[in-house]
């Protein structure tokens, strides 16, 4: 199997610590194969069998567990992926589930993230999610930074609780080298934190607003950011 | 002896099927129907969750059908497409309009013969059938061929109802404890006791609220109570444990739990000091009845009733909520419980869930420790009460015989029940329906994520591969 992006990371029966396995297999260069189990991110036009797939994920095998190909465009056509080579197209998510678990258990990214971060996506920005303890870490790429932070296109990280969006997000991560424009940007941003192995600069900025889960979106809340950074240039 | 099996199905699941079985068929015909689950097991029960029901294949049920019935059978190819292996099983359902109430020998064939076909075509998959007569109903399982027979099926809905089923053998050590439940009765009726005999209730949290939330569970009756927690007895917990002991310190708190096996011999109690992140305790929890969260933590709440909505459990939550004021002095606290089905919002639409707590609950140490030095999270804990605990107790334990053996106005719907212990006597009481997920909110994404969406249509093609 063939590949474009970055890593992901599936958990659930047996299969936790993907993040740490596939970043051992897969190096963080663009052209890497991003997997997120039950969205996939492999190129259009790629083949997989459920050995490739499960091969992403070390110690697991088609003997273990199952690899299930489901067409968003049509869910009614979905099957399980055996030894036959299917051509990857648009739309197609895979799931992989344990051959003696229970379905609804060991589902890596909760839907809604995966949602948001397709929204992101959609929106112009590279997204790459990784599991942190009850976190997820989410690096959006191509985020313009004003003049006065550089003036131009960096990386902004939010730590995500993994309830999210009935649980609150708060705060963003800039790289630790943005130098602030103001001294008071600067006083909200001297605390360095190391998040998914990489170390980061947190903005200790909150928002007035209380938090309405079920209309909160990590697009909004980047726009948020974006904006209250264009206010400090 | 073979293990307890229950049968779990909403409501609505139930009068999909009871439409598509009528006992009053002309000619006494029977009618047939399927529907789809999981199967959750563990500590010596063995639980059977609908999740869907599929169209009705056929108007007939006759044994000539029967002999006509072939592996590639259209409707049962398309359902064990969606059952993916052991865990899952299929549901036939039919009736005997005129006949026992009992499986008959035709029956035995058919379902062994069905049960073949999902174990081969859906990778082990199993079947369980119902059967629907004039007096009750019969269920039962189909292992390797042979029958085993389903105890109980609880139909979730506000009241918890519990089918009649074929009976089984009655309970000697309950028989022997009746008297212990004799003025309980008089209040609550004669059924009573023996649902509550059947129940299992699942409850997270051994603290302040979990222990005589436990305590009140086992003393009412409950058959049995699964208690989930990880934590030991600090000293600040004595003033709120009744009945922990200063020797107790150190010790987990399911081990004084465990004590109250003593209350009677009848009780079957099992605790598993994990956190309800943690499998092992899912796999326990998924096999009650009722589920009630009663932490001091907003996440595990949040999983807790992830938990029951999978297992389609009747959920509830009861809690404290202490607010303090600008002097760092409680000048708001509030006891509440919470009800509510899998079909409804999850606790964040029904607002008994603090989001920015969830949030700190998430964070790692190093973010919590600078957030805390920065003022922005304050660095002390909550303020706790015996009886303010106690309060919220018997609400919990009151809205809990509500649902299960309907004592009280019958519950048709959920409630959000709050009692302001600061405010004037007359304004103290409150309570607000739950309500439905709302569009947006995490929860309202995993109703997709199960297979109540994905039902057999009729005529619908075969599942093809892409």
């Amino acid at each position: 199997m063939s590949s474009n992006t970055a890593v992901q990371q599936q958990q659930g029966q047996g299969l936790k610590g993907l993040v740490e396995a596939l970043s051992q297999i897969l190096p963080n260069s663009p052209d890497t194969l991003v997997f997120v189990d039950g969205i996939p991110k492999v190129h259009p036009g790629d083949t997989a069998t459920a050995a490739s797939v499960l091969a992403l994920v070390q110690s697991v095998s088609p003997a273990t567990h199952r690899v299930y190909l489901e067409n968003a465009c049509d869910p009614e056509h979905s099957c399980e992926l055996g030894d036959t080579p299917k051509i990857i197209k648009h739309g197609y998510r895979f799931q992989t589930v344990p051959r003696d678990g229970n379905l609804g258990r060991g589902e890596a990214i909760p839907p809604v993230i995966s949602r948001d971060v397709r929204e992101l996506e959609a929106a112009g920005f590279k997204v790459t999610v990784m599991q942190s303890g009850a976190n997820f870490v989410i690096v959006i790429e191509s985020v313009m930074f004003p003049a006065g932070l550089g003036g131009k296109s960096m990386a902004i990280m939010l730590l995500l609780p993994a309830t999210f969006n009935q649980a609150a997000i708060d705060n963003f991560y800039i790289p630790i080298e943005t130098n602030g424009a103001s001294a008071v940007f600067h006083q909200r941003a001297n605390t360095i934190e190391t998040h998914g192995g990489k170390t980061w600069r947190r903005v200790s900025w909150h928002r007035s607003t209380p938090w309405r889960g079920a209309e909160e979106t990590l697009l909004g809340y980047v726009e948020w950011c974006r904006e209250g950074l264009r206010r400090i240039a | 002896m073979s293990l307890p099996r229950v049968l779990r199905l909403e409501r609505d699941l139930l009068a999909r099927l009871e439409k598509a079985l009528p006992l009053e068929a002309p000619g006494g015909v029977e009618t047939a129907a399927l529907a789809f689950g999981r199967v959750a097991e563990a500590h010596g029960r063995r639980v059977f969750v609908v999740d869907g029901v599929a169209e009705v294949p056929t108007g007939a049920y006759e044994t000539q059908e029967v002999a006509r019935l072939r592996p590639n059978d259209r409707q049962l190819l398309a359902l064990s497409s969606r059952l993916r292996g052991r865990g899952t099983f299929a549901l036939l359902a039919h009736t005997h309009p005129l006949g026992p109430d009992r499986h008959s020998y035709a029956d035995d064939d058919y379902e062994q013969k069905v049960a073949t076909i999902f174990a081969g075509a859906a990778n082990g998959a199993g079947l369980v059938s119902l059967l629907r007569h004039p007096t009750g109903w019969t269920a039962r399982e189909v292992v390797d061929g042979r029958f085993e027979p389903i105890d109980v099926v609880w139909v979730v809905g506000r009241p918890l109802r519990r089918l009649e089923v074929a009976a089984s053998e009655p309970d000697p050590s309950h028989a022997a404890n009746r008297d212990i439940w004799a003025r309980q009765t008089l209040a609550l009726g004669p059924r009573a006791p023996v649902d509550l005999r059947h129940l299992r209730v699942g409850l997270v949290g051994a603290g302040g609220l979990g222990l005589p939330l436990a305590d009140g569970l086992i003393r009412h009756g409950a058959g049995s109570v699964v208690n989930v927690d990880f934590d030991t007895v600090s000293r600040s917990n004595l003033s709120r444990l009744p009945p922990a002991l200063e020797s107790d310190v150190g010790v987990l708190k399911v081990e004084v739990v465990e004590r109250l096996r003593g209350v009677h011999r009848s009780v079957e109690l099992v605790t598993v000091a994990r956190r309800v992140e943690d499998d092992e305790a899912q796999r326990a929890l998924e096999t009650c009845d009722v589920l009630i969260a009663a932490t001091d933590n907003h996440t595990s709440r949040l999983v807790a009733w992830k938990v029951a909505r999978r297992a389609r459990s009747l959920f509830l939550s009861a809690g404290t909520d202490p607010r303090l004021g600008p002097k760092g002095i409680v000048h708001r606290v509030s006891a509440y419980v919470a009800d509510l089905l899998p079909t409804d919002g999850c606790p964040g639409c029904n607002a008994f869930l603090d989001a920015e707590q969830m949030r700190r609950e998430s964070l790692p140490r190093e973010t919590l420790e600078n957030e805390v030095r920065d003022g922005y999270i304050p660095g002390v804990e909550q303020p706790a009460m015996l009886s303010w605990n106690l309060i919220a107790v018997g609400e919990t334990l009151s809205r809990f015989l509500e649902l299960v053996v309907g004592f009280g106005p019958a519950p048709e719907r959920g409630q959000v029940r709050r009692f302001e212990l600061l405010a004037a006597p007359d304004a103290r009481y409150f309570a607000h329906a739950v309500r439905p997920s709302a569009p947006g909110c995490a929860c309202s994404f995993d109703v997709g994520t199960d297979l109540r969406d994905v039902m057999v249509k009729p005529g619908s093609a075969m599942p093809s591969e892409p």
